[in-house]
């Protein structure tokens, strides 16, 4: 029954310590442990000892030392002994020890730091030690602790008395400064007096920009009048449709004249009475240039007119061809609204949102289309509203009506200016509102001033 | 005459230990003095139900000491059992322990303890001699009569990766002081009494054949040999009696000091490998290789397993070895079936295939080294068969 001999080996030596005689066969003892422990322990003792701060270790229940390092004993001038045997009270001053009771009388442990105190300790030998203390709470072991930190703080007295030193020589230094300032501040008024200069020059600058916007005022005026002729062409074309009936009928008359002089009918009652007629229309006629010219000459000064009367010519010029194309045009009018202003511009105004809303109506082809011209007054300010039934403006652009060159319609056809000319004859030239908004079926325009 | 070789060097370590009626009550005391603050008290869901662990956490408390408990342990305790009870310990704040139990309580706890003093995993202290720091105090009460882990050098802990169970064996775990009392011992039923009284039998008989054992030691086993022989029987019928329960204690406290220092043999080394592959008990499996395992081992100490057969009360001067053998077996197979313990591996699921697995397992378990006869795998591989 041989076996291979390392197998024997292992198997003497395995058996060899389960008897118990391997090197590694220890009854439990805690002694080693132990004495690392004690020599981690002292240690950091030796750390403490070492630290420059006296450390006290306070007893809570009893309010007693249970134990200081060596710096304490070294820098109080007492063996460990004497400390332990002394209360707390042999240390400390009165205002200090009010302190630390305060942080002893805590039940547990605090989750804050409190803050250090300045305060100074008793020496043994009878001297003060000026420390900054510090006290925090520990458990160990269910019982309270109060672990007392106190820093000499002999050496930052010092500190702070060097700094108190350097301060005043610092305000010394200071003195020398403002000396020095009082130099820099004429410096500075010199340079206030360049400054001012400049802003003189700024000032000129100032008025050539004004200038430049008279300019672009004048240019705005311009524009005023030329869409004031854009507008008389399109009243031409009124007063040609206005024109062609009486014309036909001095036409009739005339032909008349020559038909009763060869049929012997010819008498001096029917000249008379044929005299008559055409001289009513020749009045009429010349009337109406009369109204032409006096809408086109701008307004020199404000005057006071009636709206009524305004809105009566106005239409009086666009009937005829509103007629023609199957647009009535209805007024209402109440409480005989007058307006300090200038009566030419505010009737090209009506025109303008009239031609408008004839423009809608043709596009619309509506059936029975129809404008109505209501005035009346309303809180000390006349108002003349001008509704059509030509369905309305999408509301996407009715806040763009009256910008400046906003049309909808063909090149050609829109300029894009009415509106916003209307405005700024109504709003900045007579300090009324123009405004727009959809009915049911149509716009209405409200001009109020 | 005695041979020198009778005289090599042994050592015998035991624990201070406290063997009588309500021992138990001592638990707080001892805590006290060994200056526990919280103890983390190991124990298991039947011995809860007992009641031991509440009568010993009272005593605790009685005397100011907090406990923790950690009783989520199953029949074999295992590593990651060991581990979690360690880290309760650890959480908890624990600086003893105290063993509630059988085996398997005072085992994890053996183990918990090492873990929290090496900090290192449980599996890394296999074998013998591995531990190094000591374990915190340990106070274990045994509410069996079997495993004497109370007062012996070993723990066995079941690595469930490798599905064997593995044994410590270092004096840095013997506890600081068993509380051996009858009383824990009285809740145990039947089947669970023959289990245990077969391990602590299995304890000294392997002990008293060890090549290890020593005067002091076969002044033990030969003791338990005869008082469990004479007590488990009528144990089992009588329960809850006091007198019998404590001769059976102390037969297992006897066979515990025996085989804590002689160690033990190939019937050990093979339930631990069964034990680990199938979780069956730990007694059970002892019972059924007893026999098989003496047939194999009686050549190499004959003279030592006739001093058995006599401590058992068989008559065996001037018999042939072989009839010696037949008759200290027959006794054995006897006391097993008087105690119901029938079964064949067979019958505890153990299939012929593993076997070679189980043997390769047993023939590296630590407690084969002091079997009186250095087997072979093929030896270990046959006895299973036998005992199939
Ligand atoms: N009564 C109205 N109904 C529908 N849309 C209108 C009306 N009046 C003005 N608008 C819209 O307002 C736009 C701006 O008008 P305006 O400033 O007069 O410019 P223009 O008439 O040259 O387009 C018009 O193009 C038109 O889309
Ligand atoms: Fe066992
Ligand atoms: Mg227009």
């Amino acid at each position: 029954m041989k076996k291979p001999s390392d197998i024997e080996e292992n198997w003497e030596s395995q058996r060899e310590k389960i008897i118990g005689l391997g090197e590694r066969s220890l009854r439990k003892t805690y002694y080693p442990e132990l004495q690392q422990k004690l020599d981690q322990l002292e240690r950091f003792r030796a750390l403490l000892d070492q630290s420059n701060d006296c450390i006290f270790l306070i007893h809570v229940p009893t309010g007693s030392f249970i134990d200081v390092n060596e710096s304490a004993c070294r820098q109080l001038g007492c063996s460990r002994q004497e400390v332990l045997a002394l209360p707390l009270e042999r240390f400390f001053p009165e205002d200090a020890l009010a302190w630390a009771r305060e942080i002893l009388a805590a039940e547990r442990e605090q989750e804050w730091d409190r803050d250090a105190i300045t305060t100074r300790m008793f020496k043994c030998s009878g001297g003060e030690l000026p420390v900054e203390i510090n006290i925090r709470l520990v458990t160990f072991r269910k019982e309270l602790y109060g672990v007392a930190v106190a820093r000499n703080i002999t050496e930052r007295k010092l500190a702070e008395e060097a700094l108190q030193r350097l301060n005043n020589e610092l305000e010394q230094r200071i003195a020398e400064r403002t000396a020095d300032l009082e130099e820099s501040r004429t410096k500075l008024e010199t340079q206030n007096k360049e400054l001012q200069k400049t802003y003189h020059e700024l000032a000129v600058e100032t008025t050539a920009l004004q200038r430049a916007m008279e300019d672009l005022r004048e240019k705005d005026r311009m524009v005023i009048q030329q869409s004031r002729m854009a507008a008389m062409g399109e009243m031409l074309g009124n007063i040609a449709h206005q024109w062609r009936q009486p014309f036909n009928v001095l036409g009739l008359i005339v032909q008349d004249l020559g038909l009763s002089y060869e049929s012997g009918e010819f008498s001096q009652e029917l000249l008379d009475s044929n005299i008559g007629k055409v001289m009513e229309i020749l009045l009429h006629l010349s009337q109406t240039i009369d109204d032409f010219s006096n809408f086109s000459t701008p307004d020199k000064e404000k005057a006071l007119f009636k709206v009524d009367q305004v809105i009566v010519k106005t239409i009086s010029l666009i009937k005829e061809s509103f007629k023609n194309k199957h647009i009535a045009i209805d007024i209402s009018s109440s409480d005989d609204p007058q307006i300090n202003g200038y009566p030419h511009e505010y009737a090209q105004v009506l025109l303008n949102i009239l031609m408008n809303a004839r423009d809608a109506l043709l596009e619309s082809r509506k059936e029975n289309a129809r404008i109505a011209v209501r005035a009346w007054n309303e809180n000390d300010r006349s108002v003349v509203t001008i509704t059509d039934n030509a369905g309305g403006i999408k509301t996407d652009i009715l806040g763009k009506i009256f910008e400046p060159y906003f049309t909808t319609k063909d090149l050609g056809k829109g300029t894009g200016v009415g509106l916003f000319l209307s405005k700024t004859i109504i709003e900045k030239n007579m300090g009324g509102r123009l405004s727009a908004r959809n009915t049911g079926d149509g716009v209405e325009l409200r001009i109020e001033v | 005459m005695k041979e020198p070789t009778e005289f090599a060097l042994r050592k015998f370590v035991a624990p201070e230990f406290i063997f009588g009626i309500d021992a138990r009550k001592l638990t707080g005391r001892y805590a006290k003095n060994f200056g526990a603050r919280k103890v983390l008290v190991v124990s298991d869901p039947r011995v809860m139900a007992a009641g031991w662990t509440d009568d010993v956490i009272a005593c605790l408390r009685e005397e100011g000491v907090e406990c923790a408990v950690f009783s989520s342990i199953t029949s074999n305790p295992r590593a990651d059992e060991v581990m979690k009870g360690a880290e309760l310990y650890q959480r908890e704040g624990c600086n003893a322990l105290v063993a509630v139990g059988g085996g398997s309580p005072m085992d994890c706890a053996k183990g918990i303890g090492i873990v929290c003093a090496n900090k290192r995993d449980i599996i890394a202290f296999e074998g013998v001699d591995k531990v190094e720091l000591p374990i915190p105090p340990l106070i274990c009460i045994p509410t069996t009569a079997g495993s004497a882990a109370d007062v012996s050098q070993f723990a066995i802990i079941s690595d469930v990766q490798r599905r064997v169970k593995f044994a410590i064996i270092s004096k840095m775990i013997v506890p600081d002081i068993a509380l051996i009392d009858p009383v824990t011992t009285t809740s145990m039923p039947a089947e669970l009494t023959a289990w245990t009284g077969m391990d602590a039998l299995c304890h000294a008989i392997e002990a008293y054949v060890s090549t290890a054992h020593s005067p002091i030691t076969d002044l033990f086993a030969l003791q338990a040999i005869r008082l469990i022989t004479s007590n488990m029987l009528p144990t089992m019928v009588e329960l809850d009696n006091i007198v019998l329960r404590g001769e059976m204690l102390l037969a297992c406290l006897d066979a515990g000091l025996a085989f804590s220092n002689a160690s033990l043999g190939a019937v050990h080394a093979m339930a631990h490998s069964l034990g680990g592959l199938l979780n069956a008990p730990h007694g059970e499996c002892n019972a059924i290789l007893l026999p098989y395992v003496i047939e194999f081992n009686f050549p190499a100490a004959p003279d030592r397993y006739r001093e058995i057969g006599k401590a058992m009360g068989l008559d065996m001067d001037g018999m042939a070895s072989r009839d010696a053998l037949s008759a200290l077996v027959a006794a054995i197979n006897h006391l097993n079936k008087q105690a119901k313990l029938t079964y064949t591996l067979g019958q505890l699921g153990v299939d012929r295939g593993i076997i070679p697995t189980l043997a390769e397992k047993a023939m590296h378990d630590p407690c084969i080294f002091t079997n009186p006869r250095q087997p072979r795998s093929k030896d270990i591989e046959a006895i299973y068969e036998k005992a199939l």
